[in-house]
């Protein structure tokens, strides 16, 4: 799969590059809205990062611009501005997601995976990842075909586990993702390493070949087999 | 006390003096003019009474009290020993009225065509002194009243007229919240005095708002700058741990990104305050704060159930506002998890609602002095960004809300109430 990287700022640039590529996508780079123009008007990819300010123009009016000469790739807004008006403008204006800055990798890729992923089915089938089977509609967990029966919090866990795969997410991040926003700068973080280990528990019993790893001190790694 | 009363009070106590001075003036007036009229009749009587005596006639005096007179001869030594003319007051009883009535007294000495002394005593009825000093203290004090009152009561309407130009203004300042661009509208008619005090007020007002705007979008600004470079710390830090497989490398790592996440916490709340204050949250619905509550105080028990914090809610009622949800909501977790992290372990924070407050509360050993609302009353660190409480007052400001602190029965208290709005002057 093929993404297009709208970005001034060569720093983030490179990082986001060469995360991407991690994620075994192919990176083309646009430094300025000219050179977006051009990129995006010549080829096709399947999902467009871009960063909503430019040097030479503003990321919405460009945004505007294709989604107005009927282009149909997936966009993703990455913007400095956080305030719910900045995203009804961004999902206005015909973007298909927006993450503001600052923003985890790791989270990158799973709102990446998650648009390319809505191409086909709007998001609503199952993620699987190893024997492990994740059906968000009726918020469902098979392993191996059979079900296991999750709590909320634990449901939650697993489901942000299996669109990030292979990555470190740190405990903030998981806090953040699970419990809410409100929950951050927490202390002591025992609360999250109960429900891991019940989930681990469960996992293991049903016989699940990917599992939860912890990494040091850091976080946790959602392993595949 | 309220300057027309004031002005008023002074008012009327200076006229009183000066009514009374007057009164008093005029009575010596009259007095004196009443003596000087009767004092000439005497010696006019008194002359004609000598020019006969000294003709040889026999002036025999009139029996009637009112105006009688009577001669007798005195020595020589006696007479050098007295003044020329005198005036007495004096009571003379009077059997026709069976009661004294005052008389004016003339007394002088003459010498007749022999060259003997006489000395003539002169009387005329005069009027009742303390009759005049009466009627005069009455009607002057009547006149007065009547006058003060008219007067007061004129200068009530003039100056109540005159200073509402200033009641105007005060009622607008008391209203006037910085940030909110309330145009000043200035009555048409007015001493130049007071339209020199608008004119003031509305410069510094204007400066104000222009300072409190640069200062916000600064704040603003200088928060959005800062997400990019912040984004490009937190992922190559990322992509440093995922790449670092010692443990040692991986915990430098942690710890750098821990300080990072607190930077990125730090600099959010300020882009959230910067947009409460621009007043960029507008989707006004109903909330209830039972419902908030319930939702969100499960997350924060599990997320601090290492402090061992006993944790109730006592609803008495439901504290529904007509606000922004985002807002409510940070309201209240801004507030509990207020309450919890600066909650001693094993100690007990509670929730009161009722219809008309909304209270956090949590167990604590000494009061919170009130710059508790400022930003940065305490300091920003690994637990907190210093800067809950002041967005939770934000909030409440914003959405017609006040929100108190009190120490009380050994708790910190933290009651949400609708804000009375004092508008009357």
């Amino acid at each position: 799969m093929k993404i297009l990287v709208i970005e001034d700022d060569p720093a983030l640039r490179e990082i986001l590059r060469e995360s991407l590529e991690r994620e075994r996508y192919v990176v083309e780079i646009a430094r300025d809205y000219r050179e977006a123009l051009e990129k995006s008007e010549t080829y096709q990819y399947d999902c467009i990062l871009l960063d909503i300010m430019l040097p030479d123009g503003n990321g919405l009016d460009l945004l505007s611009r294709l989604r107005a000469e009927g282009l149909q790739e997936k966009i993703i807004i990455i913007s400095a501005r956080d305030s719910l008006d900045d995203k009804v403008r961004g999902l206005n204006a015909g973007a298909d997601d927006y993450l503001p800055k600052p923003f985890h990798l790791a989270e990158l890729a799973a709102r990446v995976r998650s648009v390319t992923r809505r191409g086909h089915d709007g998001g609503k089938s199952a993620i699987e990842q190893g024997n492990i089977r994740v059906i968000p509609g009726s918020y469902q967990v098979f392993v191996n075909d059979a079900e296991v029966v999750l709590n909320r919090k634990e449901y939650d866990i697993l489901h942000y586990f299996m669109l990030r795969p292979n990555r470190l997410l740190d405990k903030s991040l998981l806090v953040e993702a699970v419990w809410g926003d409100h929950v951050d700068q927490v202390d002591n973080f025992d609360f999250i390493y109960a429900q891991i280990k019940n989930l681990r528990g469960k996992l293991r019993r049903a016989g699940a070949s990917a599992g939860i790893k912890a990494v040091y001190g850091l976080g946790y790694k959602f392993v595949l087999p | 006390m309220k300057l027309c009363y004031r002005v008023l009070w002074r008012l009327s106590a200076c006229l009183l003096l000066l009514a009374l001075a007057g009164g008093a003036a005029f009575y010596a007036v009259i007095i004196d003019e009443i003596h000087d009229e009767t004092d000439d009749y005497l010696e006019e009587h008194a002359r004609r009474v000598i020019t006969l005596k000294r003709a040889g006639h026999d002036v025999s005096p009139p029996g009637t009290w009112d105006s009688s007179y009577s001669t007798r001869e005195v020595t020589e030594v006696y007479a050098r020993g007295r003044p020329r003319v005198e005036f007495l007051d004096e009571m003379v009883y009077v059997d026709a009225k069976l009661e004294a009535e005052p008389t004016r007294v003339l007394k002088t000495i003459f010498t007749d065509a022999g060259g003997r002394y006489h000395e003539i005593i002169i009387r005329t009825p005069t009027i009742d002194k303390d009759e005049l000093q009466g009627s005069v203290f009455y009607s002057m004090l009547l006149l007065c009243c009547s006058f003060l009152v008219a007067s007061l009561l004129v200068i009530f309407m003039v100056f109540s007229r005159e200073t509402r130009p200033l009641y105007t203004l005060l009622r607008w300042l008391r209203s006037y919240t910085i940030g909110q661009r309330r145009v000043l509208a200035s009555p048409r008619a007015m001493a130049s005095e007071f339209k020199e005090l608008y004119r003031a007020v509305e410069l510094s007002t204007r400066k104000n708002e222009e300072i409190f705007e640069q200062q916000k979008q600064f704040i603003s600004n200088a928060a959005h700058e800062l997400q990019t470079p912040l984004a490009i710390c937190k992922n190559q830090l990322e992509l440093l741990a995922e790449r670092e497989d010692g443990e040692r490398g991986l915990a430098g790592i942690m710890k750098v990104q821990e300080t990072l996440a607190r930077l990125i916490r730090l600099n959010r709340s300020l882009l959230f305050l910067s947009r409460i204050e621009n007043g960029q949250f507008v989707e006004r619905q109903e909330v209830s704060f039972n419902d908030l509550v319930r939702r969100v105080s499960p997350d924060f028990g599990e997320a601090y159930a290492y402090k061992r914090v006993s944790f109730r809610v006592e609803e008495r009622g439901e504290f529904r506002v007509v606000m922004d949800e985002v807002l409510a909501t940070s309201l209240v977790t801004n507030l509990l998890k207020n309450a919890y992290l600066h909650c001693r372990e094993g100690g007990s924070a509670r929730v009161e609602i009722c219809r008309d407050f909304f209270l956090v509360a949590n167990s604590g050993d000494e009061a919170l002095d009130e710059r508790v609302f400022e930003r940065f009353y305490r300091p920003a660190s690994e637990h907190s960004t210093g800067l809950g409480l002041a967005i939770a007052r934000s909030i409440c400001r914003g959405g017609g809300l006040e929100l108190y602190y009190a120490f009380e029965a050994r708790e910190h208290r933290f009651r949400v109430a609708r804000s009375e709005v004092h508008l009357d002057l």
